[in-house]
């Protein structure tokens, strides 16, 4: 996994407030990332998210002892926070809660198409839950799939389950929308 | 991004990997800059200070409640006090409108039911407890 070394014991500092800090370097940018994606494109949830966990985390690193299960464990919280963060979002906007401030997002530009984006973000938040969140952490993130299957809690099995499942919707799904666009290669 | 099929271990074809690399490429966030990163992590400092702050005063509080919650509730009450004892004023004020739970814990009846009742009145549904128990619980 990615950054997992952060918390292995030779690189891991003693001090927890030193693992605490290489920890948020470590994972702070995929964890905003990950939960960027699975919020539809939200910078100021993703970061809101990514703050909840990271919290989490510090109680959390005074418990774990250096193999890469705390990574697991904070993508997880993620994942989750994510989640949770997309349901109360539901529901304020059903009661038309949401403030005008939470709708004017001030945060810099993502990168794409803006048209296109709208369209994947739409795409991804029809799938049900558990296959967004493996299409996204396996084919986005690149985590592999027993890893994805510890942080959603799931058997390999299920994971590629949904994995197939959501990659066929979304095709399906996005297809007319990709046959218009040529991704040039200086996109990303 | 994964090259391993999901559901047969092979590489993925390379219309499928076209087609993850489109939607890799068009969602995703823009990178963050210095700024936005020192800005989110001086926001987790502060708020693993201000917990850590918290954490060392709660049990001095807690202990210093209750302390003040129990001489309150067990004192002797003098005659003609004008202060009533706790559990007098909670028992009276409940009295006829309270909840059947509440009656009973104030009536005397501390029975198993009466607290299993009270618990289930106030438990969150299974997935906010779930949520409760990883974000909030310890």
């Amino acid at each position: 996994m990615e950054g997992a070394t952060s918390l292995s014991p030779a690189v891991a500092e003693p001090d927890l407030e030193a693992r605490f800090d290489a920890f948020v370097a470590a994972h702070r940018d995929r964890a905003v990332r990950l939960a960027w994606r699975l919020l539809g494109g939200d910078q100021a949830a993703a970061e809101d998210v990514t703050q909840d966990a990271l919290v989490s985390a510090y109680r959390g690193l005074a418990r774990f002892r250096g193999d890469s299960s705390i990574d697991t464990w904070f993508y997880r919280i993620v994942v989750r926070q994510a989640y949770s963060h997309l349901r109360w979002r539901k529901v304020r906007e059903r009661f038309g809660r949401v403030e005008a401030d939470e709708a004017h997002d001030p945060s810099p530009a993502a990168q794409g198409d803006p048209a296109l984006r709208e369209q994947i973000a739409r795409a991804l938040e029809a799938l049900p839950r558990n296959q967004r969140d493996a299409f996204v952490l396996v084919h986005l993130e690149g985590f592999t799939v027993s890893e994805t299957a510890g942080i959603m809690g799931k058997a390999t099995g299920t994971v590629k389950s949904h994995l197939h499942r959501a990659l066929g919707k979304l095709r399906a799904q996005l297809r007319d929308a990709f046959e218009s666009t040529e991704v040039s290669p200086d996109v990303r | 991004m994964s090259d391993e099929h999901p559901t047969t271990s092979s590489p993925l074809d390379p219309e499928e990997r076209h087609f993850l690399s489109q939607i890799d490429a068009h969602y995703q966030p823009a990178p963050m800059t210095p700024a936005r990163r020192a800005a989110l992590d001086a926001r987790v400092r502060e708020r693993v200070e201000r917990r850590g702050l918290r954490g060392r005063l709660a049990p001095g509080l807690v202990a210093a409640s209750v302390a003040a919650l129990a001489v309150w509730i067990v004192l002797p009450v003098e005659e003609g006090s004008v202060v009533e004892s706790g559990l007098r004023v909670a028992a009276r004020d409940v009295g006829a409108q309270g909840s059947p739970w509440e009656s009973r814990l104030f009536h005397g009846d501390l029975g198993d039911s009466a607290l299993e009742e009270a618990e289930g009145e106030f438990a969150l549904p299974a997935d906010y407890a779930a949520i409760a128990s990883v974000f909030i619980d310890e």
